[in-house]
């Protein structure tokens, strides 16, 4: 990694401009993975002046600042409070805290990281990713649509809704990348369910959430039917850390274990 | 790029090369207290407190650093030398490779009020000592922090 100049920008504007100025220009998030990349940076963005680290919680939405931290996010009594906490126990499990205060939000949604955790866990609630110059995109739209905003991304906005959540993660210590992770929340109408480091990045399981659909009471038949659906429609692949057969093996455990949870039992 | 960050209550003005990360300006003007292990976001023996909060210095660009606050093992001794006496009653004390890095910690997990076991366990996780002296770590940890349970 080489970068040639720091913009510190004022405002947004100028941060655009500077971005569509050149390609080879490029936004700094919290810069955790930034040595990792082999390429060099004309003028490397920093938009920390602008304001964007702080959490609103409303009523109806929580609003999360794209440079919040990972570590400012968990440990946000909002956040704390949705689906039963499950956001923080998705992102306790990530590496360190001393990772967690550099890595941002806004860092860890836009680079899209099928390894990622968060996105996973994000991926079962209600969000809209919001850009500069205004955009408004759902977060399955982003990770999974054709559109690729070249905006900044600035807000996460979570819908702040009545439910219970779960986070599941295959890893054997703190500081590996999950073989497969898995989030399920229950909410007035039924379960949505996300799963990730497929390897590819979090995917919602629509065939098994529709199933699931305005069943009150789940029997075993229901949960194995769902797990049944979760891996045939959802491709889970092979690369150096799992074969696709032990994601699916994995996979179908993690749910059943999760709608247990999620059911209080 | 000049870039001015308070270094352990100190004003310094730094002239940085734009890629440079705080882990290399901290160990080449002397701060050497601050460890390079792994160099890739995942050890933390580089660890350095940023306006009160434990950090990465591997992981974050100097020049992103203006105006603000960075604190190293040479700017916290009465928590060095406490936790080190308490290092050696425990006989945690091997290569001491990373107890800088933990006595940073050690040092936010004190200001943020971590009173038990599992708070200790959590905020440590991640923090490799190559010695593997984590048990001996944590007695002396929870005796610096009067953690009974």
């Amino acid at each position: 990694m080489k970068i040639e100049r720091l913009l510190r920008a004022d405002t947004l504007e100028e941060a655009y401009e500077a971005l569509q100025a050149d390609k080879a220009n490029t936004l700094l998030g919290g810069g955790v993975w930034l040595k990792q990349l082999n390429r060099k940076i004309s003028t490397a963005v920093d938009i920390t002046r602008l304001g964007l680290d702080t959490i609103e919680a409303g009523e109806d939405v929580i609003d999360v600042g794209a440079m919040v931290t990972l570590r400012d996010f968990e440990t946000h009594p909002a956040i704390a409070g949705l689906g039963n906490g499950f956001l923080v126990d998705c992102t306790q499990r990530i590496m360190s805290v001393a990772l967690r205060n550099v890595a941002t939000v806004g860092g860890s949604v836009i680079g899209r990281f099928g390894f990622s955790d968060f996105l996973t866990a994000l991926s079962v609630l209600d969000v809209t990713l919001v850009f500069y110059p205004l955009k408004k995109l759902s977060l399955e739209a982003f990770l999974h649509g054709r559109e690729k905003p070249t905006g900044i991304l600035t807000n996460i906005v979570i819908r702040n809704e009545t439910g219970t959540g779960c986070f599941k993660k295959n890893a054997n210590t703190l500081l590996d990348f999950a073989r497969l992770n898995l989030a399920v929340f229950r909410h007035r109408g039924g379960y949505r369910i996300a799963v990730g480091a497929r390897p590819g990045v979090a995917k919602r399981a629509h065939e098994s959430m529709a199933y699931l659909q305005g069943r009150e009471s789940l029997e075993k038949e229901d949960v194995d039917e769902a797990a049944t659906r979760l891996v045939s429609h959802v491709k889970l692949g092979s690369n150096n850390r799992a074969s696709a057969d032990y994601r699916k093996t994995v996979a179908q455990s993690y749910l059943k274990r999760a709608l247990q949870e999620v059911n209080g039992r | 790029m000049k870039t001015d960050i308070r270094i352990n209550g100190q004003l310094k003005s730094f002239n940085v090369k734009t890629d440079e990360t705080l882990l290399d300006t901290l160990r080449r003007h002397g701060y050497v207290g601050v460890k390079k292990g792994c160099d890739a976001s995942t050890c933390c023996v580089c660890a350095v407190l940023l306006d009160d909060k434990p950090v990465l210095s591997c992981s974050l660009l100097t020049v992103r650093l203006e105006g603000r606050h960075v604190t190293t093992i040479e700017g916290i001794p009465e928590t060095a030398s406490r936790l080190s006496a308490l290092f050696g009653d425990e006989g945690a004390d091997q290569c001491g490779f990373c107890n800088p890095s933990v006595a940073i910690v050690v040092h936010a997990m004190a200001r943020e009020g971590i009173d038990d076991e599992n708070g200790i366990r959590h905020y440590l996780g991640g923090h490799l000592c190559r010695c593997s002296g984590y048990q001996a770590q944590l007695l002396a940890i929870k005796k610096f922090l009067g953690v009974t349970s």
